[in-house]
Protein backbone atom coordinates (compact mmCIF):
# COMPACT_ATOMS: atom_id res chain seq x y z
CA UNK A 1 0.00 0.00 0.00
CA UNK A 2 1.29 3.42 -0.89
CA UNK A 3 -0.06 6.89 -1.56
CA UNK A 4 -1.55 7.14 -5.06
CA UNK A 5 -1.26 9.97 -7.57
CA UNK A 6 -5.01 10.52 -7.23
CA UNK A 7 -4.65 10.98 -3.48
CA UNK A 8 -1.86 13.49 -3.97
CA UNK A 9 -4.01 15.28 -6.55
CA UNK A 10 -6.91 15.47 -4.06
CA UNK A 11 -4.69 17.03 -1.42
CA UNK A 12 -3.08 19.35 -3.97
CA UNK A 13 -6.51 20.66 -4.92
CA UNK A 14 -7.32 21.26 -1.25
CA UNK A 15 -4.05 23.06 -0.53
CA UNK A 16 -4.64 25.31 -3.52
CA UNK A 17 -8.11 26.18 -2.29
CA UNK A 18 -9.92 24.23 -5.00
CA UNK A 19 -12.37 22.71 -2.54
CA UNK A 20 -14.84 21.62 -5.21
CA UNK A 21 -12.09 19.78 -7.08
CA UNK A 22 -10.87 18.32 -3.80
CA UNK A 23 -14.33 16.98 -2.98
CA UNK A 24 -14.73 15.53 -6.47
CA UNK A 25 -11.35 13.80 -6.34
CA UNK A 26 -12.01 12.55 -2.83
CA UNK A 27 -15.34 11.06 -3.91
CA UNK A 28 -13.74 9.25 -6.85
CA UNK A 29 -10.84 8.03 -4.74
CA UNK A 30 -12.09 4.70 -3.43
CA UNK A 31 -9.86 3.56 -0.57
CA UNK A 32 -8.60 6.51 1.44
CA UNK A 33 -5.95 4.72 3.41
CA UNK A 34 -3.10 6.46 1.62
CA UNK A 35 -4.85 9.81 1.88
CA UNK A 36 -5.35 9.48 5.62
CA UNK A 37 -1.59 9.00 5.94
CA UNK A 38 -0.77 11.81 3.54
CA UNK A 39 -2.76 14.36 5.55
CA UNK A 40 -0.91 13.93 8.88
CA UNK A 41 2.43 13.62 7.07
CA UNK A 42 1.80 16.97 5.34
CA UNK A 43 0.61 18.44 8.62
CA UNK A 44 3.81 17.42 10.43
CA UNK A 45 6.10 18.87 7.77
CA UNK A 46 4.15 22.07 7.37
CA UNK A 47 3.69 22.66 11.08
CA UNK A 48 7.37 22.10 11.72
CA UNK A 49 8.11 24.93 9.32
CA UNK A 50 5.41 27.27 10.58
CA UNK A 51 5.92 26.60 14.30
CA UNK A 52 9.48 25.34 14.79
CA UNK A 53 10.72 23.97 18.08
CA UNK A 54 10.65 26.63 20.81
CA UNK A 55 7.68 28.51 19.39
CA UNK A 56 5.79 30.10 22.32
CA UNK A 57 2.39 28.49 22.83
CA UNK A 58 0.84 31.97 22.71
CA UNK A 59 1.64 32.22 18.98
CA UNK A 60 -0.13 28.93 18.36
CA UNK A 61 -3.14 30.01 20.43
CA UNK A 62 -3.42 33.26 18.45
CA UNK A 63 -2.99 31.46 15.15
CA UNK A 64 -5.82 29.03 15.92
CA UNK A 65 -8.05 31.92 17.03
CA UNK A 66 -7.33 33.73 13.77
CA UNK A 67 -8.07 30.61 11.74
CA UNK A 68 -11.38 30.08 13.52
CA UNK A 69 -12.34 33.74 13.15
CA UNK A 70 -11.33 34.05 9.51
CA UNK A 71 -12.16 30.72 7.92
CA UNK A 72 -15.23 29.50 9.77
CA UNK A 73 -18.78 30.77 9.65
CA UNK A 74 -19.24 28.55 12.66
CA UNK A 75 -16.11 28.86 14.80
CA UNK A 76 -17.13 25.67 16.59
CA UNK A 77 -16.19 23.82 13.39
CA UNK A 78 -12.66 23.56 14.74
CA UNK A 79 -11.96 22.43 18.29
CA UNK A 80 -9.53 25.13 19.48
CA UNK A 81 -7.81 23.10 22.17
CA UNK A 82 -7.37 20.07 19.91
CA UNK A 83 -5.96 22.34 17.18
CA UNK A 84 -3.56 24.07 19.56
CA UNK A 85 -2.41 20.78 21.06
CA UNK A 86 -1.89 19.10 17.71
CA UNK A 87 0.15 22.05 16.42
CA UNK A 88 2.23 22.21 19.61
CA UNK A 89 2.68 18.43 19.66
CA UNK A 90 4.64 18.39 16.41
CA UNK A 91 7.72 19.68 18.22
CA UNK A 92 6.58 19.03 21.77
CA UNK A 93 6.07 16.27 24.28
CA UNK A 94 2.27 16.08 24.40
CA UNK A 95 1.39 12.61 23.10
CA UNK A 96 -2.17 13.85 22.33
CA UNK A 97 -3.24 10.26 22.82
CA UNK A 98 -6.53 11.36 24.37
CA UNK A 99 -7.65 13.08 21.18
CA UNK A 100 -9.69 10.70 19.04
CA UNK A 101 -8.22 9.71 15.65
CA UNK A 102 -11.20 11.21 13.82
CA UNK A 103 -10.75 14.56 15.56
CA UNK A 104 -7.01 14.47 14.89
CA UNK A 105 -7.51 13.80 11.19
CA UNK A 106 -10.25 16.40 10.76
CA UNK A 107 -8.32 19.04 12.70
CA UNK A 108 -5.10 18.44 10.80
CA UNK A 109 -6.85 18.56 7.43
CA UNK A 110 -8.70 21.74 8.34
CA UNK A 111 -5.50 23.46 9.48
CA UNK A 112 -3.51 22.61 6.36
CA UNK A 113 -5.18 25.15 4.11
CA UNK A 114 -4.78 28.17 6.44
CA UNK A 115 -1.13 27.33 7.04
CA UNK A 116 -0.39 26.95 3.33
CA UNK A 117 -2.36 30.12 2.60
CA UNK A 118 -0.46 32.09 5.17
CA UNK A 119 2.88 30.76 3.92
CA UNK A 120 1.91 31.83 0.39
CA UNK A 121 3.50 28.70 -1.02
CA UNK A 122 4.15 28.76 -4.75
CA UNK A 123 2.99 25.88 -6.96
CA UNK A 124 6.51 24.49 -6.78
CA UNK A 125 6.47 24.91 -3.01
CA UNK A 126 3.27 22.89 -2.80
CA UNK A 127 4.74 20.21 -5.10
CA UNK A 128 7.86 19.97 -2.93
CA UNK A 129 5.76 19.73 0.21
CA UNK A 130 3.54 17.03 -1.27
CA UNK A 131 6.54 15.02 -2.49
CA UNK A 132 8.15 15.12 0.95
CA UNK A 133 4.89 14.26 2.69
CA UNK A 134 4.21 11.41 0.29
CA UNK A 135 7.60 9.94 1.12
CA UNK A 136 6.84 10.08 4.86
CA UNK A 137 3.34 8.66 4.38
CA UNK A 138 4.65 5.83 2.19
CA UNK A 139 7.12 4.89 4.90
CA UNK A 140 4.31 4.77 7.46
CA UNK A 141 2.19 2.66 5.17
CA UNK A 142 5.03 0.20 4.58
CA UNK A 143 5.36 -0.45 8.30
CA UNK A 144 3.68 -3.68 9.39
CA UNK B 1 -34.99 27.45 50.59
CA UNK B 2 -33.24 30.30 52.43
CA UNK B 3 -33.20 33.61 50.63
CA UNK B 4 -29.92 34.51 48.91
CA UNK B 5 -28.15 37.55 50.30
CA UNK B 6 -25.20 39.46 48.97
CA UNK B 7 -22.63 40.25 51.64
CA UNK B 8 -19.92 42.89 51.94
CA UNK B 9 -17.40 40.07 52.13
CA UNK B 10 -18.46 38.74 48.74
CA UNK B 11 -18.05 42.17 47.16
CA UNK B 12 -14.69 42.66 48.89
CA UNK B 13 -13.60 39.21 47.73
CA UNK B 14 -14.42 40.06 44.13
CA UNK B 15 -12.58 43.35 44.40
CA UNK B 16 -9.49 41.63 45.82
CA UNK B 17 -9.63 39.10 42.99
CA UNK B 18 -10.03 41.81 40.34
CA UNK B 19 -7.00 43.74 41.58
CA UNK B 20 -4.96 40.56 41.79
CA UNK B 21 -4.63 40.37 45.58
CA UNK B 22 -4.92 36.61 45.86
CA UNK B 23 -4.00 36.51 49.54
CA UNK B 24 -6.69 38.98 50.54
CA UNK B 25 -9.19 37.19 48.30
CA UNK B 26 -8.47 33.91 50.01
CA UNK B 27 -8.84 35.44 53.48
CA UNK B 28 -12.10 37.16 52.54
CA UNK B 29 -13.55 33.95 51.13
CA UNK B 30 -12.56 32.07 54.29
CA UNK B 31 -14.31 34.73 56.36
CA UNK B 32 -17.36 34.61 54.16
CA UNK B 33 -17.62 30.86 54.52
CA UNK B 34 -16.95 30.98 58.25
CA UNK B 35 -19.65 33.59 58.84
CA UNK B 36 -22.27 32.70 56.24
CA UNK B 37 -21.44 29.11 55.36
CA UNK B 38 -21.67 29.81 51.63
CA UNK B 39 -21.20 32.51 49.00
CA UNK B 40 -24.32 31.99 46.98
CA UNK B 41 -24.69 35.50 45.55
CA UNK B 42 -21.11 35.67 44.33
CA UNK B 43 -21.82 33.90 41.05
CA UNK B 44 -24.52 36.42 40.13
CA UNK B 45 -22.38 39.35 41.27
CA UNK B 46 -19.51 38.08 39.13
CA UNK B 47 -21.77 37.59 36.10
CA UNK B 48 -23.11 41.15 36.25
CA UNK B 49 -19.68 42.70 36.82
CA UNK B 50 -18.29 40.55 33.97
CA UNK B 51 -21.19 41.45 31.65
CA UNK B 52 -20.79 45.16 32.34
CA UNK B 53 -17.02 44.99 31.92
CA UNK B 54 -17.40 43.19 28.57
CA UNK B 55 -19.79 45.89 27.34
CA UNK B 56 -17.46 48.64 28.56
CA UNK B 57 -14.48 47.08 26.84
CA UNK B 58 -16.13 46.59 23.48
CA UNK B 59 -17.61 50.10 23.65
CA UNK B 60 -14.21 51.50 24.58
CA UNK B 61 -12.43 49.97 21.62
CA UNK B 62 -15.32 51.04 19.40
CA UNK B 63 -15.63 47.59 17.96
CA UNK B 64 -18.84 46.21 16.58
CA UNK B 65 -18.82 42.69 17.78
CA UNK B 66 -19.41 39.45 15.97
CA UNK B 67 -18.46 35.91 16.88
CA UNK B 68 -15.24 36.14 14.87
CA UNK B 69 -14.08 39.22 16.76
CA UNK B 70 -14.88 37.52 20.05
CA UNK B 71 -12.95 34.41 18.96
CA UNK B 72 -9.95 36.61 18.10
CA UNK B 73 -10.23 38.51 21.37
CA UNK B 74 -10.36 35.36 23.52
CA UNK B 75 -7.41 33.82 21.68
CA UNK B 76 -5.36 37.01 22.15
CA UNK B 77 -6.24 37.08 25.85
CA UNK B 78 -5.30 33.42 26.25
CA UNK B 79 -2.06 33.99 24.34
CA UNK B 80 -1.02 36.86 26.60
CA UNK B 81 -2.58 36.12 29.97
CA UNK B 82 -2.89 32.35 30.01
CA UNK B 83 0.10 31.28 27.91
CA UNK B 84 1.40 29.06 30.70
CA UNK B 85 -1.97 27.37 31.02
CA UNK B 86 -3.94 27.83 27.80
CA UNK B 87 -6.62 25.50 29.12
CA UNK B 88 -7.19 27.66 32.22
CA UNK B 89 -10.39 28.95 30.72
CA UNK B 90 -12.84 26.96 28.63
CA UNK B 91 -12.47 28.63 25.23
CA UNK B 92 -15.94 27.99 23.87
CA UNK B 93 -17.65 28.80 27.17
CA UNK B 94 -15.75 32.08 27.37
CA UNK B 95 -16.59 33.02 23.80
CA UNK B 96 -20.25 32.19 24.31
CA UNK B 97 -20.48 34.18 27.51
CA UNK B 98 -18.84 37.23 25.99
CA UNK B 99 -21.23 37.04 23.02
CA UNK B 100 -24.12 36.69 25.43
CA UNK B 101 -22.97 39.67 27.47
CA UNK B 102 -22.95 41.65 24.22
CA UNK B 103 -26.50 40.62 23.39
CA UNK B 104 -25.83 37.37 21.54
CA UNK B 105 -27.57 34.04 21.92
CA UNK B 106 -27.94 32.32 25.26
CA UNK B 107 -24.90 30.16 25.97
CA UNK B 108 -24.99 26.40 25.80
CA UNK B 109 -25.39 24.81 29.21
CA UNK B 110 -21.91 24.14 30.51
CA UNK B 111 -20.14 23.08 33.63
CA UNK B 112 -20.77 25.63 36.41
CA UNK B 113 -17.16 25.62 37.56
CA UNK B 114 -15.83 26.23 34.03
CA UNK B 115 -18.26 29.10 33.57
CA UNK B 116 -17.36 30.59 36.95
CA UNK B 117 -13.65 30.36 36.24
CA UNK B 118 -13.93 32.03 32.87
CA UNK B 119 -16.03 34.88 34.25
CA UNK B 120 -13.59 35.46 37.10
CA UNK B 121 -10.52 35.27 34.88
CA UNK B 122 -12.01 37.43 32.14
CA UNK B 123 -13.27 40.02 34.61
CA UNK B 124 -9.78 40.49 35.93
CA UNK B 125 -8.29 40.56 32.43
CA UNK B 126 -10.83 43.14 31.25
CA UNK B 127 -10.14 45.40 34.22
CA UNK B 128 -6.44 45.17 33.43
CA UNK B 129 -6.93 45.76 29.70
CA UNK B 130 -9.08 48.83 30.36
CA UNK B 131 -6.62 50.01 33.02
CA UNK B 132 -9.47 50.79 35.39
CA UNK B 133 -8.36 52.77 38.42
CA UNK B 134 -9.55 52.16 41.95
CA UNK B 135 -12.54 54.48 41.59
CA UNK B 136 -13.63 52.89 38.34
CA UNK B 137 -13.37 49.43 39.87
CA UNK B 138 -15.51 50.65 42.75
CA UNK B 139 -18.09 51.97 40.26
CA UNK B 140 -18.10 48.67 38.36
CA UNK B 141 -18.61 46.63 41.52
CA UNK B 142 -21.13 49.07 43.02
CA UNK B 143 -23.23 48.86 39.89
CA UNK B 144 -23.10 45.07 39.93
CA UNK B 145 -23.87 45.00 43.64
CA UNK B 146 -26.83 47.28 43.18
CA UNK B 147 -28.22 45.11 40.36
CA UNK B 148 -27.80 41.93 42.39
CA UNK B 149 -29.35 43.49 45.50
CA UNK B 150 -32.35 44.70 43.50
CA UNK B 151 -32.93 41.25 42.09
CA UNK B 152 -32.49 39.53 45.41
CA UNK B 153 -34.89 41.98 47.07
CA UNK B 154 -37.38 41.69 44.20
CA UNK B 155 -40.79 40.10 44.28
CA UNK B 156 -39.38 36.81 43.09
CA UNK B 157 -37.21 36.41 46.22
CA UNK B 158 -34.12 35.11 44.60
CA UNK B 159 -35.35 35.63 41.06
CA UNK B 160 -32.30 36.09 38.91
CA UNK B 161 -31.47 38.79 36.37
CA UNK B 162 -33.05 37.97 33.04
CA UNK B 163 -29.71 37.35 31.36
CA UNK B 164 -28.14 35.40 34.19
CA UNK B 165 -27.26 31.85 33.27
CA UNK B 166 -26.08 29.47 35.95
CA UNK B 167 -23.93 26.53 34.98
CA UNK B 168 -25.05 22.87 34.81
CA UNK B 169 -23.75 20.81 36.67
CA UNK B 170 -11.73 4.98 11.67
CA UNK B 171 -8.70 6.80 11.08
CA UNK B 172 -5.28 5.26 11.66
CA UNK B 173 -3.27 6.64 14.54
CA UNK B 174 -0.23 8.17 12.85
CA UNK B 175 2.66 9.75 14.77
CA UNK B 176 1.90 13.15 16.22
CA UNK B 177 5.48 14.18 16.87
CA UNK B 178 7.83 15.04 14.09
CA UNK B 179 10.75 13.34 15.78
CA UNK B 180 8.89 10.03 15.63
CA UNK B 181 9.01 9.99 11.88
CA UNK B 182 11.61 10.18 9.16
CA UNK B 183 12.43 13.62 7.81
Amino acid sequence: MSVTDAQVAALRAYLKGDFEGHRRLLKAMGSREGFTALVPATFLLLTDRRFPEGTPIGLIVEFVGEVRARYFNDPDGLDPLAAERLLAAVNGDDPVSDIGPGVKYHTQLVLLYPIVSEEKLSNQGIENLLAAARKVADEWLEQP
Amino acid sequence: MPKKTLTDLEVQFLRAHVVGDAEAAEQLMSQQLAVHGEADALEMLTWIAFRNAVRMYFAEIGQTWNRGEVVRFVSQVRAVFCSEHPDLIDVLATEEQICYALGGPEPTARDAIAMGVCRMVMLRVLVELMELDSGQITDLLDEARSAVSQHLAGAGHGQEPSDYVAGEGAVANYPMQLRHTTR
